[in-house]
């Protein structure tokens, strides 16, 4: 039972229907017993209401829009960057969407879908509209602003054509700018990709993207539980939902974290970075340690790039609304205490999934560090089906070295969608003792 | 909602009037709430608030963080209320300040001068209770009772988190109801009016 004072100091955002469920909950349970709080939250309705009477006369009951706006002063048109709205709307009236052209750069992914699907093609009338349905469920994203002088060169062909306002963005397909321009792209997912000026990057997947050179800054969507995955040529930067920004110039790879949780690694090295951190990846290979940065004014570039309202609206209308559902989870994070015992092994568990005859499972990263210093222990890769051949559901993963010193490990299991097959159901890991012996996850 | 306002301050300032037409449909509610709690007893809320909004979009370029449009405005508009109050300071101190109200409207049907009596004391009985809360509750209550904003539209516009908004309203809530319930209980003759609303 929780107490009065507490169920008190949810009163007002009861009334107001701001209080989560299950507060909401506790708290009707809690009236049911308590008539000292049911009488309360009557005095409190009755203070409301009384509030509301008052101020309800004086109301502002009409919008004063129109009148504002009439007689809204001059603003100074400046510019901000070379080109203006108006540029843009020119620029959108010399190339204007029509279905036909859709469908014209659409052709050969057509073709290819409409070999695979051969038992499909035979009631398939192939029309416009189809080829929009087919544009929409085989495209990742959408540009959504897209400013200077840039490429848009499709993964499946040679044509390279300039970026343009709700072109489609297939796998594959690979995006350059120029100095002193930028292209603004939203990812289904949904996730926010800006490329800055004087960069290249490549779409491999809707949550997966290969930066080779440049600078881009993202948000990524923390509903979507799948993790998202940036290349460099130096090193690989695993995202967790977050806003962040990446940049490969003079051979050194930048990371800045604006918000969330980001995971950047170079071989077996590893760093996981919070808000406001920054690491390098040096030309050498190594990764520097995390720095505080700040991060917004690193990232003001980004700030500058703001996407065009229409391609947005199209946007969420053709693409966001097969936003994935039901997906498993990208990580699982363990908190395991060791006692300050030497820890020679971890020890995987897990259960099959009753009614679902797996074939093969996904592998996984592994990754180990300290909880207390957040220092990187170790990175280790599973395999795919070493969990399908391990006996009795459990395997024995050897730390590189024993582990003496920490007296708590944080170890993440981030599964490789990429080796193919499914992922595992409730894993649970156990760290091994050199006497054989586990010790429970705290 | 922060990543639109930003979006339509940057149209603003390329000569997108619309864009800030939606700031203002946005907004207005808020501003006119602003403006209604420090010159509402003078009926000035409306134009102090025209002015608000024509002093926001002139001084646009200033913004510094056009996701922080919400609080920037808020700052306007509290500034041109001020202004106001200032230019009008000799008119005011000939004024009594009390009630608050603008004229009751022609068509008003409420039965009895008793009633508008009971009403009006009722209506001061408020505002004073409101007046004697610390500075910082009082704008969250007018933003609330008076345009039936919501937490979320609150912290827009003051700038505050959701968290602290809702700790505010409670806050003052509380201290209103203890003012306002016992001064109905006291008060034999508003206490049928109080019954009505049970």
């Amino acid at each position: 039972m929780v107490s009065c004072t507490r169920i008190e100091s949810t009163l007002q955002a009861y009334i107001d229907g701001e209080l989560g469920d299950s507060d909401r909950v506790i708290f009707e349970q809690h009236l049911e017993d308590c008539g000292v709080c049911r009488d309360s939250l009557k005095k409190q309705q009755r203070t409301n209401a009384i509030l509301f009477t008052v101020f309800s006369e004086d109301r502002l009951s009409h919008s004063l829009r129109s009148r504002i706006l009439t007689h809204l002063p001059l603003m100074e048109v400046t510019p901000r960057d070379s080109d203006s709205v108006v540029d843009l709307i020119n620029q959108r009236a010399k190339n204007p969407r029509t279905l036909w052209g859709i469908v014209g750069r659409l052709m050969p992914v057509a073709a290819a879908a409409i070999l695979v699907f051969v038992a499909l093609i035979l009631n398939y009338s192939y029309n416009s509209t189809d080829a929009n349905e087919l544009a929409t469920a085989t495209s990742v994203g959408m540009v959504t602003q897209a400013r200077g002088s840039t490429d848009h060169a499709p993964g499946n062909g040679p044509e390279v054509q300039p970026a343009e306002l709700q072109n489609y963005v297939l796998r594959g397909d690979r995006f350059d700018t120029r100095s002193g321009s930028s292209i603004m792209i939203a990812l289904t997912g949904p996730t926010a990709l800006k490329i800055g000026d004087s960069s290249r990057v490549l779409i491999k997947d809707a949550r997966e993207i290969t930066l080779e050179f440049g600078q881009i800054w993202l948000d990524v969507s923390r509903d979507g539980s799948k993790l998202f995955k940036v290349h460099t040529p130096r090193g690989d930067v695993t995202v967790f939902g977050t806003c962040f920004a990446v940049s490969h110039l003079n051979d050194e790879t930048t990371v800045t974290v604006e918000r969330g949780e980001v995971q950047v690694e170079k071989g077996n090295d590893f760093r996981a970075l919070e808000r406001g951190e920054q690491v390098r990846v040096l030309a050498s290979g190594s990764l520097t340690e995390p720095s505080l940065v700040d991060a917004k004014s690193v990232n003001a570039w980004a700030r500058r790039i703001m996407p065009d309202p229409l391609s947005e609206n199209a946007f969420a209308k053709r693409l966001q609304v097969k936003a994935p559902s039901g997906e498993l989870p990208a990580r699982l994070v363990y908190m395991v205490n060791t006692y300050g015992k030497e820890v020679t092994a971890l020890r995987l568990y897990w259960q099959p999934q009753p009614g679902l005859n797996v074939t093969s499972y996904c592998a996984y990263d592994l990754y180990v560090s300290s909880e207390a210093s957040g220092a990187p222990i170790m990175h280790k890769k599973i395999e795919g089906n070493q969990f399908k051949d391990a006996e009795g559901f459990s395997l024995d993963v050897p730390m590189d070295s024993p582990v003496t010193d920490a007296t708590s490990l944080e170890i993440r299991l981030v599964p490789n969608y990429s080796s193919g097959g499914s992922e595992l159901s409730d894993v649970d890991i156990k760290c091994v003792v050199p006497d054989k012996k586990t010790v429970e996850p705290s | 909602m922060q990543f639109e306002d930003a979006q339509l301050v940057y149209l603003c300032l390329e000569g997108d009037t619309q864009a800030y037409g939606r700031l203002v449909e946005h907004y207005q509610g808020a501003v006119y709430a602003t403006a209604y709690y420090y010159v509402g007893r003078h009926g000035a809320a409306e134009d102090v608030m025209q002015d608000s909004f024509f002093e926001a979009y002139r001084h646009l370029r200033r913004l510094n963080d056009p996701s922080k449009f919400g609080p920037w405005l808020k700052e306007i508009t509290c500034r041109t209320a001020a202004n106001w109050l200032r230019k009008h300071a000799k008119r005011i101190a000939a004024e009594t300040p009390l009630p608050y109200k603008r004229p009751v409207a022609i068509e008003d049907h409420r039965p009895g001068p008793e009633n508008v009596a009971e009403r009006s004391e009722l209506y001061e009985g408020v505002h004073r209770a409101i007046e004697a809360l610390p500075e910082r509750y009082r704008l969250p209550i007018v933003l609330r009772y008076l345009q039936e904003l919501s937490y979320e539209e609150i912290s827009e516009f003051t700038g505050e988190s959701k968290d602290e908004v809702r700790g505010i309203l409670q806050y003052a809530v509380r201290k209103l109801r203890d003012s306002l319930i016992a001064q109905s209980d006291a008060n034999e003759g508003g206490k049928n009016w109080f019954r009505a609303l049970e």
